[in-house]
């Protein structure tokens, strides 16, 4: 069974907006890593948003479905709690809360919601401090309110340091190399590359072909003005980084 | 014929000033003196006048005046040198000629004059900018005015250069209580700068200014609202001004207020159009027995709205500066954007400064802050100074002039600018050449 | 409960003195309705007041009868009818209270429940009358002997008055006078109890004072007197009130506070305020009139104000801090919350007199649902008071767009060397903000706690610990159905 089906989805801004999506269709299966590449202003952030849940969008037609159910019929965070996850483009600062906390608090959301006990201090301790020391976050940030005063790779290495910690089904990356230099995005892509899994699946989001040399993706999808306009393999993505996405510029019309 | 100005001893329909007086001009008058002689003289027990205190005004007693003096000779000392602008001077609140060559579609008159001949053309505007009932002086004025200055610029028109009146107090004899009227209408899309100077003739007995202006931007109009208060050292000089700002529009004012013995500038805009903004800018400097005032209301009546208050302080010794700025955002207001800030420095013993910025707000979906500080100049800065070989003294007036001029920026570049800094480095010199002497 | 019983006792001995010619009934548990000066003189018979406290409850009440009921809050209630309520009512017998909890309001026990309160607290909070009030009278006991032995004096202000009459006598309303104002001049008359605190020369207290305070206070009634002397080099922390709602039958609050701090001597005063605020249309409430003072008088000495304000209708409470020693800090910390039709005007007073005096005000209100909230504050600098120094951060939060929240501060410069500084924001929870926590999985209502927790977070880590804890769930619960 497919992890997240998409099929035909149309999305628009809220209140009488303008269309976004024009009908995407795409199958993640367990265990696969897709792309979506995609000039500026094409969707592809509205896709990881609307898949999400988040407000603002309003979905007029299509389906999504993840895990044989409905996601559009979830709530935000009753999305996040059945295993989707979203490292934010831009991640929001919350004054006063500690990372750590913040960290527990929705492990905690996730696991009652499973019928399952509040994890134990010593484990969360054991498991954020291996993975912080992977993603070379140091434990000073896990102290520090989230996002607030986060360089833009730090940003993104807590996503990902986040990430582990959620233990998602499906994790949609967007734009995370966005604002990153070539060692810190080395770094991120290792920490992503670390949590593929047979019965994982993942949406990269990205601009340009550079993630994807870390992250080598099964299937890349090039999304034009709202649809996708061409699918292919990896190659796809080096097609291009060399020839553009003018090629594409009537194909969407 | 002199009057406390706790018990005006008028009857109702003496105030009726004009001959001819349309019958809601005589009910504005007549409201005006009922609030007046209900709440009389403020005193430092109501909120809105906690840190000023007329009770000074009682010790003297005031005529009013009666309207008969000319210019005397006098050679504009401490008005702003604008010799490009349109210029139309004032005596004691009555204009003495108006300016020609205005472009069509820009009417500069006499209030007294209007009333008498069109007096339908001021119905929409005279006295529908403040509730009376809040402010006792408005009401005053409201009352007993007499003459003023309307400005009224047409749809779409452009006012081609500054207009610049220049208000001068004339009291050759006896202390006087004045209360000009002024009226500016901005139709849509109408852009203009008015620019104001507050002097007193040398020499004049001390007189109390109780000036209101009402003023109205219309949908897009643009206006530029500059003064400058250096009225004399016996000078009372309390303004009123009420600004409507339609959609779109904007109003952007800078006060430098440097003379004058009490000096209140009260300021109650209202955003009333969605996409109104208004910036609010100003500088005061007092010193020896100076009172400066500056008592701000913004009003984000509709949602879209944005305003931003700037003021800065420089006291002196034995001078005392008031900063009182509300911002308020009624409910539903939603996106405003309300800043404000107030900085003060206070530069010898004896000085005091009264800061009270507030907020009042009902919707959520806004930005709204404050920040005030009040101390003195920079240490580090200063010796950073005197370390580069500054003298102490000309390292404090370097100081306080860059502290000044920051927020003297804010008026348009060029002549405008220039002639503000000159004020301020006119004010400096003054300030220094007592310092030396004491 | 042992100070209750010794109270009871007092006034039972008080029976009988009939001094004043005054009508009422000494034997009587409540004090008919009104006030007049026989009501003034039967409080003080009943608690068998020395002349001078008498006098001086007189002096209050004549002064009281002169005094108009401020309006310059920004708060709306019907007029308060002063002549309609008791002055004065005995505790209440056992026999009333509850036997179990199972005879109490199941809203409250839910309430206890959120909060995480032990079950034997919650029987202390609910008034019920079992033996596990007894077991916790042998705890205070406890207590109260091991403070004793130290020195530190912790007592109800009326046993204080008996035993230690020249202490009172110096200190009382010597921090608030009796003229003070309305509410506080009211207190100075009619009040009934309260705490007394001595903390003697050179000794830091080692206990929260909430520690005993918790198991002990109850009934002290609708006009609180409260009053702590932190001698010269000592330190003690003081914890007032309870996470928990509790019990009141009074609508009208008007307690006193007064701190008192010698030379290199601190006090830590922390409030947790959460009586009943009505319900959701503003009905009842608690009327909570608050006058709350430290004097620093010596000098390098500290008065630390924590306030978390969750509850009662109507909050009226500016607690200050009159910096006189010459280095003396001042503190004020505060969490206030008003949803429903809750208002609330609250705010502090750092008087600055002597000199490198220095204060901090961190201010974090929250308003939702149709509640109005008010920040006011006072920081003044004395001409004497060369290099001091104030910093105010006044935030407000607002919940929905039905609600209000305002900062009225004033800042009165007299001095060119003192400095001061005062910031202030108003923002709302950004849909941002939640979609993140959303997108965590965080449920909503638990984002919006965890969101207000961490702007009030500065506030409340100032609490004692397990009081911070405990207000973070509070937070929570107050904010419940704030958000749709």
């Amino acid at each position: 069974m497919a992890l997240l089906e998409i099929t035909d989805l149309h999305a628009a801004l809220e209140d009488g907006g303008k269309p976004i999506l024009k009908g995407v269709s795409l199958t993640i299966r367990p265990g696969e890593v897709h792309a979506v590449m995609g000039p500026n202003g094409a969707g592809k952030s509205t896709l990881s948003n609307v898949i999400a849940g988040r407000p603002g969008f309003v979905v007029t037609g299509g389906s999504v479905t993840y895990d044989g159910q409905d996601l559009l019929a979830l709530d935000a965070d009753a999305r996040a709690r059945a295993g989707v996850f979203l490292a934010f483009q831009y991640p929001v600062e919350i004054p006063g809360v500690a990372t750590a906390t913040f960290l527990k608090t929705a492990i905690n959301a996730r696991r009652k919601a499973a019928g399952e006990p509040e994890i134990e201090a010593l484990e969360f301790l054991k498991r954020m401090k291996a993975n912080a020391k992977a993603l070379g976050v140091v434990e000073d940030m896990l102290k520090r309110p989230v996002n607030v005063g986060f360089s833009g790779g730090e940003k993104k290495r807590a996503e990902v340091l986040q990430m582990a910690m959620l233990e998602p089904r499906l994790c949609l990356l967007d734009e995370t190399d966005s604002g990153l230099d070539i060692d810190a995005l080395r770094v991120v892509a290792d920490g992503v590359n670390a949590l593929r899994g047979p019965d994982r699946g993942m949406l990269v989001i990205t601009h340009y072909q550079r993630l994807l040399d870390y992250i080598v993706p099964d299937v890349v999808h090039v999304l034009v003005d709202g649809r996708i306009v061409k699918s292919g393999d990896k190659a796809l993505a080096l097609d291009l980084e060399a020839h553009g996405y003018a090629q594409f510029a009537g194909a969407a019309a | 014929m002199t009057e406390t100005l706790d018990l005006i001893p008028l009857a109702p329909d003496e105030v009726t000033l004009g001959v001819n007086e349309p019958a809601w001009l005589a009910d504005l008058r007549r409201a005006g003196l009922s609030v007046y002689r209900g709440q009389g003289l403020p005193t430092v027990r109501v909120e809105a006048w906690k840190y000023t205190s007329l009770a000074g005004l009682r010790k003297i007693d005031h005529v009013r005046d009666d309207g008969t003096l000319g210019l005397s000779d006098w050679g504009g000392r401490g008005a702003l040198d604008l010799p490009d602008a349109h210029t139309v001077t004032l005596v004691n609140g009555r204009p003495v000629g108006v300016p020609d060559a205005l472009p069509v579609g820009v009417r500069v008159a006499s209030l007294a004059h209007l009333l008498e001949t069109e007096p339908d053309l001021l119905t929409p505007y005279l006295g529908r900018g403040a509730d009376l009932s809040d402010t006792p002086m408005g009401a005053l004025n409201a009352a007993l005015m007499a003459d003023g200055l309307v400005v009224l610029v047409a749809p779409g028109v452009a006012l081609d250069r500054p207009l610049h009146m220049i208000s001068v107090t004339e009291a050759p004899d006896h202390a006087r209580h004045i209360h000009p009227r002024h009226l500016v209408v901005l139709g849509a899309g109408a852009d203009a700068t008015l620019v104001e100077s507050r002097v007193t003739a040398p020499g004049a007995a001390p007189t109390l200014t109780n000036m209101v202006t009402d003023m109205v931007v219309g949908e897009r109009a643009r206006l530029r609202h500059l003064s400058l208060a250096n009225g004399g050292a016996e000078a009372v000089d309390l303004g009123l001004t009420t600004v409507t700002v339609g959609a779109e529009a904007a109003y952007d004012a800078f006060t430098l207020t440097l003379g004058g013995r009490l000096v209140r500038h009260e300021g109650c805009v209202r955003l009333a159009g969605a996409g109104a903004e208004t910036r609010l800018r100003g500088a005061y400097g007092v010193r020896e027995a100076q009172h400066v005032d500056t008592t701000l209301r913004v009003d984000h009546a509709v949602a879209d709205t944005t305003s931003d208050q700037v003021f800065k302080g420089v006291v002196d010794a034995g001078g005392r500066g008031v900063f009182q700025g509300k911002t308020l955002v009624r409910r539903d207001a939603q996106r405003s954007d309300g800043g404000q800030l107030h900085k003060a420095l206070v530069l010898s013993r004896d000085a005091e400064v009264y800061t009270k910025p507030e907020l009042e707000i009902y919707a959520d979906d806004v930005k709204c802050g404050h920040g005030a500080t009040v101390g003195e100049l920079d240490a580090d800065q200063l010796f950073y100074l005197m370390a580069r070989g500054i003298t102490e003294a000309d390292a404090r007036a370097l100081l306080v002039e860059a502290f000044l001029d920051d927020v003297v920026e804010a008026v348009p570049e060029g002549a405008l600018r220039d002639a503000f800094l000159d004020a301020v480095r006119a004010w400096q010199a003054r300030r220094h050449a007592v310092t030396w002497q004491a | 409960m042992v100070a209750t019983q010794e109270t009871v006792e007092r006034i039972a001995e008080a029976t009988g003195r009939y001094k004043y010619g005054f009508i009422t009934d000494i034997d009587s548990d409540k004090a008919p309705k009104g006030l007049n000066e026989d009501i003034v003189r039967f409080i003080s018979a009943k608690k068998d007041e020395p002349d001078w406290l008498l006098e001086w409850r007189l002096k209050a009440y004549r002064h009281w009868l002169t005094m108009r009921e401020p309006s310059w809050a920004k708060l709306g209630y019907p007029p308060i009818d002063y002549q309609d309520a008791y002055y004065y009512a005995a505790p209440k017998s056992p026999e009333d209270a509850p036997k179990s909890l199972d005879e109490v309001d199941p809203e409250l026990l839910r309430t206890y429940e959120k909060l995480g309160i032990p079950l034997r607290e919650q029987e202390m909070l609910a008034g019920v009358a079992v033996d596990a009030v007894f077991d916790s009278v042998s705890v205070a006991t406890t207590y109260k002997k091991k403070l004793e032995d130290m020195g530190v004096i912790f007592c109800p202000i009326s046993e204080a008055v008996q035993r230690y009459p020249e202490l009172v006598q110096r200190y009382l309303g010597s921090v608030v006078p009796y003229s003070d104002n309305f509410f506080a001049t009211l207190n100075s008359a009619v009040f009934t109890d309260g705490s007394f605190v001595y903390v003697p020369k050179g000794l830091r207290c080692p206990m929260e004072l909430s520690t005993y305070f918790r198991i002990n206070e109850r009934n002290t009634g609708q006009f609180e007197r409260t009053l702590i002397i932190a001698d010269e080099g000592s330190y003690v922390s003081y914890l007032e009130g309870c996470t928990a709602p509790q019990r009141d039958e009074n609508q009208l609050h008007a307690a006193v506070v007064e701190l008192v701090t010698m030379d290199d001597a601190e006090i830590k005063y922390s409030t947790v305020q959460n009586w009943y605020p009505g319900d959701e249309n503003g009905k009842g409430g608690i009327y909570n009139f608050v006058t709350k003072r430290g004097a620093c008088r010596g000098r390098d000495s500290k008065i630390m104000w924590t306030q978390v304000e969750t509850g009662s209708a109507i909050t009226w409470k500016y607690p200050s801090c009159i910096l006189q020693g010459d280095n003396s800090v001042g503190e004020f910390y505060s969490v206030a919350i008003t949803n429903n039709a809750q208002q609330a005007d609250t705010g502090t007073k750092m008087i600055h007199i002597g000199k490198n005096t220095r204060s901090r005000v961190i201010s974090k209100g929250i308003a939702a649902g149709r509640a109005d909230q008010t920040y006011r504050g006072l920081v003044r600098m004395m001409p004497k008071a060369e290099g001091a120094r104030n910093y105010t951060q006044c935030d407000s939060l607002l919940i929905g767009d039905r609600c209000g929240a305002h900062t009225v501060p004033y800042i009165e410069t007299r001095n060119p060397t003192a400095q001061v500084e005062h910031e202030a924001t108003t923002s709302r929870i950004s849909d941002d903000q939640l979609f993140y926590c959303l997108q965590r999985g965080i449920p909503q209502e638990d984002a919006v706690t965890l969101i207000v927790n961490g702007f009030c977070k500065e506030v409340l880590q100032t609490l004692p610990m397990e009081f911070a804890v405990e207000a973070q769930k509070l937070v929570g619960v107050s904010l419940e159905g704030s958000v749709g």
